[in-house]
């Protein structure tokens, strides 16, 4: 069942996502944050994480949680409540989704020690458009976070994304076919951090090639308004910003998809900040305004 | 006796030229018992062959090549475009 997220303090415009880091976050479908946590918060998450496992094996008392109750995690930890409730992370959801977003699900997914299959590429839900409800705004996305507790290097198989497939339409299960693409990243670092990506990125879990457990909380968000001006939209079509999407402009393509994904980005863009279409008498959406 | 087992090589390339860049690759080995792990997702940097035509020269044969693909800013992008499956019989 969805649920809101508790609203305890007022987001100041100044913690707010920057346009450039928002342009990122278009760009890439990601951003990723290891400041936002403090690590004593971080280490009670990470220690009622390793309650629920009995060597790397689930304990049963919380294996039904994992069936019955979409939440059960969230509904378990107090702590990984408060860090979902921390005003930084709620700043960084609230430029995205907006205030109050919902609680779609969470899961805290869990790889044993030497797993050796990674899970097939797969996007959760559907695309980013025609695969949505025909009532959907176009624009519309919802938000999965990814909350690493404890230090998660390349061979423990930290999720794997690839940046910029949030531009593609597929639906769900249909590129299991692909195995290795360029520019595919693991998300591996230290412990205490999150991860805020798009849904319609593609993504997969990864073997974890270690002898220690492996968690990965996450939480799937819808925002309850128009996703329109929610971050810190000043200097939203600067230099700096139209240089940005100018220089990285084939950054995230593949197979011949900047033509196309270029000016279906800057839209999108001007959806974001709240301001006017790109007026182009040629319909063809091909002139150099990248900003 | 020896038996012939197919391998798959799936290979995107940035362009539609054969020569050009591998920026996708997928490997399926009918030689490989069921306990034995296949290649999978996220498990190699660095791909196979340097393109098609590389594939080729080492003996692979292309067994279909994906249709040219239309598209425009309107219709936008799904699947990696540029798609070409190859095979190699093995005597095992």
């Amino acid at each position: 069942m969805a649920t809101e997220t508790k609203a305890t303090s007022i987001i100041e415009t100044a913690d707010l996502l920057s346009v450039g880091q928002m342009a990122q976050f278009v760009l890439d479908g990601y951003l990723e944050f290891d400041n936002l946590i403090p690590e004593e918060l971080n280490q009670a998450v990470y220690e009622d994480q390793l309650r629920s496992v009995s060597g790397s094996a689930l304990k049963d008392e919380f294996r039904w949680n994992q069936v019955d109750n979409r939440k059960a995690f969230y509904d378990y930890s107090e702590a990984v409540r408060e860090v979902h409730d921390l005003p930084a992370v709620r700043a960084v959801l609230q430029s995205l989704v907006g205030p109050n977003p919902r609680h779609n699900h969470s899961a805290c997914h869990i790889t044993p020690p030497h797993k050796q299959e990674s899970q097939s590429w797969h996007v959760d839900g559907g695309g980013r458009r025609r695969m949505r409800l025909k009532n959907d705004h176009p624009y519309h996305f919802d938000v999965l976070t990814a909350y690493f507790t404890h230090d998660v290097p390349y061979e423990m198989g930290p999720t794997l994304i690839l940046p910029g497939s949030h531009m593609r339409h597929v639906l769900g299960g249909d590129i299991a076919r692909y195995k290795n693409i360029a520019g595919q990243k693991r998300l591996e670092g230290k412990g205490g951090r999150i991860a805020f990506i798009h849904d319609a990125i593609w993504h997969c879990a990864q073997p974890n090639q270690t002898d220690e457990t492996r968690f990965m909380f996450k939480i799937r968000f819808n925002p309850a308004v128009p996703q329109q001006q929610l971050f810190n939209t000043e200097g939203w079509d600067n230099q700096e910003i139209r240089n940005y999407f100018l220089r990285h402009r084939h950054k995230n393509a593949l197979t011949g998809e900047t033509a196309a994904v270029g000016p279906d980005m800057v839209d999108w863009w001007h959806y974001l900040c709240g301001v006017e279409p790109r007026h182009d008498p040629s319909g063809l959406r091909t002139h150099g305004d990248i900003a | 006796m020896n038996r012939l087992k197919q391998q798959i090589l799936i290979l995107h390339l940035r362009s539609g030229d054969l020569a050009s860049a591998t920026v996708g690759w997928a490997r399926y080995d009918g030689t490989m018992a069921e306990e034995e792990v296949q290649m999978q997702a996220g498990d190699e940097l660095e791909p196979p062959y340097s393109s098609v035509l590389a594939a080729m020269r080492d003996g692979w044969q292309v067994i279909q090549i994906s249709p040219a693909p239309e598209r425009s800013a309107a219709t936008g992008t799904g699947q990696l475009a540029n798609e070409y499956v190859l095979q190699r019989m093995v005597s095992v």
